[in-house]
């Protein structure tokens, strides 16, 4: 069937062009030969081969990816029985997006088909999706035909567009509300208002849903929030009851709308079912079970994160984030936005497990999220009160990039720098402290191995990362996505590392290639902690004759804890030791054994004595000095000398009468 | 502080990033707080340091110093980690030098603050906790301490709760250190109360080191053993 189809498009003259990934399946050999090949021969055709994908191929015999050969066979056998053509007008300079943007002015004058296996069927947002999307992005008259296939078990399969897919699931599924989409409007809505109600249902109290079934509150759930409590009902499902006060319009009829349009999303605990109090009021909703921890208190507080997932690398962080933001697409995709996104509102059970609870805060159609935290709130919007008006999904993009950067850097917030203040003041494009690619470095970057982090992060991660915190920009969540998944591609494949605190900077060598983290261990002489420094680092400072340092860099910082001064002659001093005298000032009183008089001995003349191995001294400074002066005096006389003579400090006149009547002057 | 300290103080900055509540207790461990009320006292301390340990968030937000005031202010815990943190044994002795002790209290805060700061960790504005039972004997130093006090708070930088214990404490300077509404003072009428205080204290800290930044947290009521001074 596909096969027939591949071959009708030979056929008939389509332009048929070949990306690297369809040459790198485990079968592509087998398909492009026994299936691909005897096509193209019978029709006289060839394939067209981008010069692009022979540089990607070189690349990838660098890399040792597995299937290499395969790929590197099947473009030197084909050219052999000249299968592959080299039409100049085609072999532009082709990346992927090229290949796009190609096919948007080819398409004009030529059938056209790629063979890809860029279509991770999920979602959109692959080559495959994107090449097909261009025959419904412009509705020219006259227009020529574009096809997508790719290689599966032995065979050539076309790729069907997504939406006409979907169109038979809705079909099949009757419900007609998969695709619904809620309106956007432009105006908040503004005066809610409480419902009167008589009671507010309690543990072991019955409530109603909307299919009129009763449900029990067995065992409420946790402390009392602020909007009302939680409780499972013997129906295995979670039920939120409503504070009397809380219990308003808006929420009602926001809860109606997410039922009535019956949105269903895997783990984003959604209203099922509304609750009604015995009387007939509404006090609720009822949900599916949510598991695990909260993203708060599992990965942002670096201890927890150890104690609660004591195996994770980054791999399984990325994992997390892209599953997030997969859940707010489908949300946004509905015309759903979260408003409140923040880490107490996701819960983590594991990297492919995430649950987002407290949706009936969500915003739909002009029914405000009255909730909100300052950290991942856009400062435009910062001193206005949330129910006052309708966020954006540029707005939870912002949210969600913050959530995603304390992801990678767990915890840390984008803002967070040194000499910063509370959270709000520090939120202003020009105090993003990490290194952007504009030519400028970190700019006063939080102590810790958060520069670390953000150097092992990759590049385009880390521009988009910059658009949103230092440009101010609004980006797409495809681009998230796709980034996301090409890191966590990456971290699989081992070219990144997969630390979660890298203990250094990324090391990149002369090439530009991303080394592993090669670096020696040391323990800091002061607080007897680990540090690193890479080799790199190592090697210069050997080359240039310097010192390694000894102590890791909070304590390099810190003023030395040894340092002191001294309480006597307020001079500083570094010691170990309890002494708060410096060793001039310290030591023993002796008393002279000539004169009688005491005279102080200190610590520091004390250790000259002892390095020179000398006795120490018996007698005062003074009696010392005159029996050198009566040294000196005998010496020369016994030399008899008269040009010896140096003068002694010590002027003591008779000794100098002495002289100078010795020497006739 | 030991070098030893003083480096734990920093390294926990760098490896935990979570936004801090510093709060500080300023407690008058004068003559008058002997007997039963200075060991009330330290039980109390002990159950708020114990409360704050068992909630996941406030454990690595929250951080406590205590300053003590006798006729000289001592700070007798500085700012750690909690879990590093032994609460030292609380004697009752001299006079009651309560300028002193704000004064401190307020200088150790802004150290701390700086600190986060230079390390790069957001924080919440501090809380100080007064505890006295008694009139000061530095009451000519009162009128700078309180204008410090109601300068910090206007500027929303401090959040001060003054506590009266016994039914000697001087009610009228603590309410000028209070910069609750209405100058609000809480009393603790008998020591028995005072791990009832401690309880409300340590839920109303948790709340706040949950709340945003900036908004004035709703704190839990307070128990009914807990007067509430207008």
């Amino acid at each position: 069937m596909n096969r027939n189809s591949f071959e009708e498009i030979v056929k008939k003259d389509y332009k048929i062009f070949v990306d690297t990934s369809s040459l790198m399946q485990k079968d592509s050999d087998y398909v492009f030969f026994r299936i691909i090949a005897p096509i193209l021969y019978k029709y006289q055709k060839k394939l067209i081969i981008p010069k692009s994908v022979y540089n990607e191929i070189s690349k990838h015999w660098h890399n040792n990816h597995p299937n290499i050969e395969i790929a590197s066979k099947i473009l030197s056998e084909m050219s052999k029985f000249n299968l592959i053509g080299t039409n100049s007008k085609f072999d532009e300079d082709f990346a992927d997006n090229v290949i796009l943007a190609q096919f948007q002015s080819l398409r004009l004058k030529y059938n056209l088909c790629l063979i890809t296996n860029d279509n991770s069927n999920k979602k959109d947002g692959n080559l495959s999706q994107d090449i097909l999307d261009l025959k419904k992005s412009r509705a020219v008259d006259n227009i020529k035909d574009i096809r997508v296939f790719y290689i599966k078990n032995k065979n050539i399969v076309e790729f069907k567009n997504k939406t006409e897919k979907s169109n038979k699931q809705k079909n099949k599924k009757t419900d007609k509300n998969y695709n619904f989409q809620f309106s956007l409007p432009k105006k908040v809505a503004k005066n809610d208002r409480e419902l009167t109600i008589s009671y507010s249902p309690k543990e072991n109290d019955y409530i109603i849903d909307n299919n009129e079934k009763k449900h029990r509150l067995i065992k409420q759930i946790g402390r009392t929030g602020g909007e009302g409590s939680v409780y499972l009902t013997d129906s295995n499902l979670i039920c939120k009851i409503y504070k009397k006060e809380k219990t308003t319009l808006f929420r009602k009829e926001k809860i109606n709308l997410l039922i009535k349009h019956k949105i269903k999303i895997k783990n984003v605990c959604l209203p099922e079912l509304i609750a009604y109090n015995t009387k007939n009021e509404f006090v609720g909703y009822l949900m599916l079970p949510a598991k695990g921890n909260e993203l708060k208190t599992s990965i942002f507080i670096p201890p927890l994160l150890k104690q609660k997932f004591p195996n994770w690398n980054r791999i399984q962080l990325a994992k997390v984030g892209l599953n997030i933001l997969e859940k707010v697409k489908a949300l946004h995709s509905h015309n759903i936005i979260i408003g409140d996104i923040n880490p107490s509102n996701i819960l983590v059970e594991n990297e492919n497990n995430i649950y987002f609870i407290d949706t009936d805060s969500f915003q739909i159609e002009s029914y405000p999220c009255s909730v909100g935290m300052v950290p991942y709130t856009k400062p435009k919007h910062h001193g206005k009160r949330y129910e006052s008006y309708l966020r954006t999904k540029n707005d939870d993009m912002f949210a969600l990039a913050t959530l995603l950067f304390q992801l990678m850097l767990p915890g840390k917030l984008p803002y967070s720098y040194s000499g910063g203040g509370s959270e709000k003041e520090n939120m202003r494009p020009e105090n993003f402290p990490y290194k952007c690619y504009d030519g400028k470095g970190y700019n006063n970057a939080p102590d810790g191995q958060w520069v670390y982090i953000w150097s092992h992060l990759p590049r385009k991660l880390k521009i988009l990362f910059c658009k949103v915190f230092k440009k101010d920009e609004n980006i797409n969540i495809n681009e998230f996505i796709k980034e996301m998944r090409s890191y966590i591609h990456q971290l699989s494949q081992g070219h990144q590392t997969t630390d979660i605190f890298p203990m250094t900077y990324k090391q990149i060598d002369d090439n530009g290639n991303v080394l592993k983290d090669e670096y020696q261990e040391f323990i800091c002489k002061q607080c007897g902690r680990k540090f690193a420094l890479t080799n790199k680092q190592i090697s210069t400072l050997k080359t240039k004759g310097k010192k390694l340092p000894t102590k890791c860099n909070i304590c390099m910082k810190l003023p030395d804890p040894n340092l002191k001064i001294c309480q006597k002659c307020g001079k500083k001093f570094t010691e170990k030791s309890d002494n708060t005298l410096c060793k001039k000032c310290r030591g023993i009183d002796i008393r002279c054994q000539n004169c009688g008089t005491t005279f102080f001995f200190s610590d520091s003349e004390k250790e000259f004595y002892d390095k020179k191995n000398l006795t120490y001294p018996k007698t005062c400074k003074n009696c010392r000095n005159k029996k050198n002066m009566n040294y000196q005096q005998n010496n020369t006389y016994y030399t008899n000398s008269n040009y010896n003579y140096q003068p002694n400090n010590n002027n003591n006149n008779s000794v100098l009468n002495m002289l100078k009547n010795l020497f006739n002057i | 502080m030991t070098p030893d300290l003083m480096i734990l103080r920093q390294e926990d900055l760098v490896s935990n990033p979570t936004t801090r509540l510093p709060v500080c207790l300023c407690l008058d461990v004068s003559y008058s707080m002997a007997g039963d009320p200075i060991r009330e006292l330290q039980k109390g301390v002990k159950y708020f340091f114990d409360a704050i340990k068992s909630d996941e968030i406030a454990r690595y937000s929250v951080e406590l110093a205590i300053v003590v005031f006798q006729c000289d202010a001592t700070v007798i815990l500085d700012f750690a980690n909690i879990d590093r943190q032994r609460i030292p044994s609380l004697t009752a002795n001299g006079c009651t030098s309560m300028a002193k002790g704000v004064n401190l209290a307020l200088d150790i805060l802004e150290q701390r603050k700086k600190e986060y700061s230079s390390k790069g960790v957001d924080y919440y504005q501090p809380w100080l906790v007064l505890m006295s039972d008694g009139a000061p004997t530095d009451g000519g130093d009162i009128p700078s301490a309180v204008n410090r006090v109601q300068n910090l708070k206007n500027n929303k930088k401090l959040t001060l709760f003054p506590v009266g214990v016994g039914n000697g404490a001087d009610i009228n300077t603590l309410k000028k250190f209070s910069t609750m509404k209405n100058n609000m003072v809480l009393k603790v009428t008998s020591a028995e109360y005072f791990k009832e205080f401690f309880e409300w204290l340590s839920q109303s800290v948790a709340v706040a080191s949950q709340s945003v930044p900036g908004d004035k947290p709703t704190l839990p009521p307070t128990p009914p053993s807990i007067e509430i001074e207008l």
